[in-house]
């Protein structure tokens, strides 16, 4: 803690810490010096000469103008903001920035919330003096999320300080001299960084803009927002949706000191155009009719019961989903006990399962500290393994990129090379499977090479950091790094450890006390002995393990916002409304219980997919069930983090919850397999079910196939851009991309949903 | 009693001789000064293109919020109007919208005459509202001094521009 001192600004005397910025003492105090160029989270530069004052060292020495973002706070300083001479200062450098500032603010997608308009409102400066020319840019094609717009830039170089220096991409850069500087990339083309939709809130002007908002434009002020958490990620980045008419036209972080503050990755801001696509939900289905909700549910309740007493208690099971709501899934528990049944699956296979239940476990057992984002950039020894970071969990990846900055050593162990890759310290390609080995030799110290190097460097660092992916369904692997960090953990160092996961709410779902593997309810609903299933918000019939079971069951409940295979095929469809209009509260990476919640717009559903399933559960005659229904009972929580899930408001930092249990033993690692091992590979776009469905995304992401390394696609006779038919081995088969940057033995095969699904079925009405 | 009675035959008795002063509307129209605030309007450019850049600043100022518009972006570059409506059961022609313009698109014209039995008819859309003249203000045309790129109109096109500046060279 620095040292408390005193200053006046403006004839106050305020107390501020030592060596603060006065621009950010002065902001934090709600007086409004305008500024461009300084932004927290990259700090001051002095670029923009705006946030002038006058300051003087002490009450009898004579002041001078000074920027206030590049002065630090010292005992006895005052302050005069409101000085004469530094307001005109302030105007005359307005008037120069405005020089050649194009007269287009009424098609400008800023306007509303640009800094410049508020800056000038601010200065009074009023009109343009100078007869002189307009100096003029082209503008550059810069991808299908970022709108280039160059004649707005007013030079403040927040932009390539926000995308070279702090999210550390490297094609966007400052061309030029003088009066002439010009922000852009050296050729036109996509913008590579995951994190390029930052540039448009950092923009203070609009020389970025969203593109799709661009499209079907409407003023910032005329939209309708409700906070929310976004559903791309295991992360729970805080989000803010703005909706207007039927539809929902952007989203824009929303500041949580404890997850994000100012920034989310590109999935998350682009993904959420699943909600308006023309095959999202509206009306139920039961048998091929048509119906009101309400209706519907009064059906599937009648059908359910029929068949609980008709085939016992065992018939029925369901599906939960690891991207609908803590309070969702529990109302399916709800429903299941109001039939007798306790039957849920609610992850796709059982090696996903074990992987996550035991990370979940592992993290609510609080043994280990789990860092939150601003912990994680604060880290001063990162080692990321099993898994590709930027495309599974990215705004991990984001923070893991300010530890970088910070000169803290990043090791990575995973089958293939992603982008992070180029800022490690060491990263080691090794086959799947193989990774918990490594861990575990890292772990008992020794070894040569790249394990020599990690436990040094681990053995030496203060608040190290290890990462660790569960998509890829290895609980070994999500053991042995439990091991290596408790083996790293001491008092005075603690070893934060971060599991992360598939989808938003995939570590409150693997709380879950009740939870089959899904083979096994598979297996009975084929074998008749489940005779209806409830789907919850999943597209299982879209899931290998369950695709027949779905098939092959006599009824099927689905109850999802928009039509894919599994609504296609069920008996009965109910309509719940899209995710950011839904309210509810989901776990993120952390353990961390957030609530989100939305708004009702025309032309969807009207019901979140907890209130259909809590009408289903009424119908059933079980209000009692649902009054005595509390978190803990349902996932595996102490009681008072129960309660305290159940306290969280919107907008909260929200709570980790703690779990009663120990961490089951990992189950020992399979021998590693002397072949080829298939590994999905998930892309930041295209991989994640729903924002694949995003127009914008669904560009991005890259076409399916298959991957391998040279060597190996060597020794198979294969080669680039060929059609490799592996059905017999690994029945897949798809377009080949040779990757050096792919393990030995390992076949990539690429995670890419087919971005809109079967259309929407012919109803009769 | 009777000094009352002759005052008001008096009166009626000098009216009786002079001109009658009945307008015979509608038959004939009376004199509205051009600047009444009436019927709202849409204005074009003067090369005949519609001036809304649908900037929604008329829809944040009506105070009592008759305008309702969704903006779109035409191939050619131009930012229109895809949708416009106005509802005149509502707006209460205070000629706020007129003020907020910044393309001299919307204006208010002297005509009065829209009174109807239907109600839903007095919302007004873009084809009711918009017309083929430029108004008030001849001259002006909002694309061709901003620095926005359209058809046939380059960067450094506009009106009091330079010529597009080149990032690659140093040079003054």
């Amino acid at each position: 803690m620095a040292e408390k001192i005193k200053v006046t600004i403006d004839g106050t005397e305020h107390e501020v810490e030592a060596g603060e910025n006065i621009l950010q003492v002065c902001l934090d105090k709600g007086m409004l010096i305008p500024h461009f160029c300084y932004h927290e989270a990259m700090g001051p530069l002095g670029a923009c000469r705006l946030c002038a004052a006058n300051i003087a060292p002490a009450a009898d020495k004579p002041g001078r103008l000074e920027m206030t973002c590049m002065t630090r706070a010292s005992a006895g300083m005052v302050i005069n903001v409101n000085d004469e001479y530094a307001t005109k200062f302030r105007k005359s450098v307005i008037e120069d920035l405005m020089l050649n500032h194009p007269h287009d603010c009424p098609v400008c997608d800023e306007g509303g919330e640009c800094m410049l308009q508020d800056m000038t409102v601010i200065t009074e400066h009023q009109h343009r003096r100078t007869r002189f020319p307009k100096r003029t840019w082209k503008n550059q094609y810069l991808g299908p999320l970022v709108h280039h717009e160059m004649n707005r830039c007013i030079t403040c170089y927040r932009c390539v300080r926000y995308y070279g220096d702090y999210a550390l991409g490297s094609d966007l850069g400052a061309y030029g001299s003088r009066n002439r500087v010009y922000f852009g990339r050296l050729n036109d083309g996509v913008l590579e960084s995951e994190f390029s939709g930052n540039l448009i809130d950092v923009c203070p002007t609009g020389v970025f803009t969203n593109k799709r908002f661009r499209e079907v434009y409407t003023r910032p002020w005329d939209l309708q927002t409700a906070r929310s958490v976004c559903v791309s990620c295991s992360v729970g980045c805080n989000v803010l949706p703005g909706f207007r008419h039927t539809d929902l036209r952007r989203i824009k972080p929303a500041e949580n000191d404890a997850v994000n503050k100012y920034f989310m990755c590109d999935r998350g801001r682009y993904g959420g155009e699943f909600v308006n696509l023309p095959s999202r939900l509206s009306d139920a289905r039961v048998s091929g009719t048509s119906m009101m909700t309400e209706d519907g549910i009064d059906a599937v309740a009648a059908q359910l019961k029929d068949i609980a007493t008709k085939h016992g208690a065992g018939a029925i099971a369901g599906l939960g989903s690891q991207r609908a709501s803590l309070e969702a899934n529990a109302a399916l528990t709800a429903v299941l006990k109001a039939l007798g049944s306790d039957r849920v699956a609610c992850f796709g296979s059982q090696a996903d399962r074990e992987a996550a239940r035991l990370a979940a476990s592992i993290t609510a057992s609080r043994e280990l500290p789990t860092p939150s984002l601003p912990g994680l950039e604060k880290a001063d020894f990162v080692l990321s393994v099993g898994g590709d970071l930027t495309a599974e969990a990215p705004m991990l990846d984001l923070a893991i990129r300010q530890a970088v900055r910070q000169k803290a050593p990043l090791f990575i162990v995973s089958p293939r090379a992603g982008s992070l890759d180029k800022f490690a310290t060491a990263s080691l390609r090794t086959a799947p499977g193989t990774e918990a080995g490594i861990v575990k030799e890292i772990a008992a110290g020794g070894g040569k090479d790249f394990v020599a190097q990690v436990a040094t460097a681990l053995k030496s660092a203060k608040s190290p950091v290890i990462l660790c992916s569960t998509l890829h369904g290895d609980a070994a692997l999500v053991g042995a790094v439990y091991q290596l960090a408790k083996s790293a953990n001491t008092a005075d160092r603690p070893c934060g450890l971060a599991y992360y996961y598939k989808s938003a709410n995939t570590a409150g779902v693997a709380l879950a006390r009740k939870d089959e593997s899904p083979e096994a309810i598979a297996a009975d609903a084929k074998s008749g002995k489940i005779k209806a299933l409830v789907v919850l918000e999943r597209n299982a019939a879209a899931e290998p393990a369950l695709a027949e079971a779905i098939a092959q069951c006599e009824y099927v409940v689905a109850i999802d916002c928009y039509e894919n295979a599994t609504t296609n095929d069920a008996s009965a469809v109910l309509p719940c409304v899209a995710h950011y209009q839904s309210f509810g509260t989901i776990l993120n990476f952390e353990g961390r219980a957030q609530h989100f919640s939305g708004l009702n717009i025309p032309g969807s559903a009207t019901m979140a997919s907890s209130e259909v399933l809590l009408n289903i559960a009424e119908r059933l005659g079980a209000s009692e069930i649902i009054q005595g229904l509390d978190f803990h009972d349902v996932y595996d929580i102490t009681t008072e983090s129960g309660k305290a899930v159940d306290g969280i408001r919107t907008g909260d930092s929200g709570a980790l919850v703690k779990s009663d249990s120990k961490p089951t033993a990992p189950p020992s690692a399979k021998p590693a397999s002397t072949g080829m091992v298939a590994w999905h590979i998930h892309h930041t776009f295209g991989s994640e079910e729903l924002s694949a469905m995003s127009p914008p995304i669904a560009e991005l992401a890259p076409a399916a196939g298959l991957e391998l390394n040279p060597e190996d696609a060597k020794s198979r006779n294969l080669s680039d851009g060929q059609n490799a038919d592996l059905t017999k081995e690994f029945g897949v088969s798809g377009l080949l991309t040779v990757n050096a940057g792919l393990a030995k033995g390992t076949l990539g095969i690429r995670v890419i949903q087919t971005a809109v699904s079967a259309p929407r079925k012919e109803v009769t009405a | 009693m009777i000094r009352e009675m002759l005052t008001g035959l008096k009166i009626t008795a000098r009216y009786m001789f002079r001109r009658p002063i009945t307008n015979f509307y509608p038959e004939e129209k009376p004199m509205i000064p051009p600047r009444w605030r009436g019927r709202i309007v849409l204005t074009s450019d003067p090369d005949g293109e519609e001036r809304c850049v649908a900037c929604y600043l008329c829809q944040a100022v009506c105070p009592v919020q008759c305008i309702d518009l969704q903006a779109e972006n035409r191939p050619d570059g131009r930012r229109v109007a895809k949708r416009f409506d106005i509802n005149f059961a509502r707006c209460i022609f205070c000629g706020f919208c007129e003020e907020a313009c910044p393309t001299y698109s919307i204006q208010l014209t002297p005509d009065f005459e829209m009174a109807t039995t239907v109600r839903t008819d007095l919302v007004y859309h873009k084809e009711d509202l918009q017309i083929s003249g430029t108004g008030k203000h001849p001259n002006y045309s909002f694309w061709q001094v901003s620095g926005v790129t359209i058809k046939d109109k380059e960067k450094g096109e506009a009106i009091n521009e330079a010529a597009p500046s080149n990032y690659r060279s140093n040079l003054p």
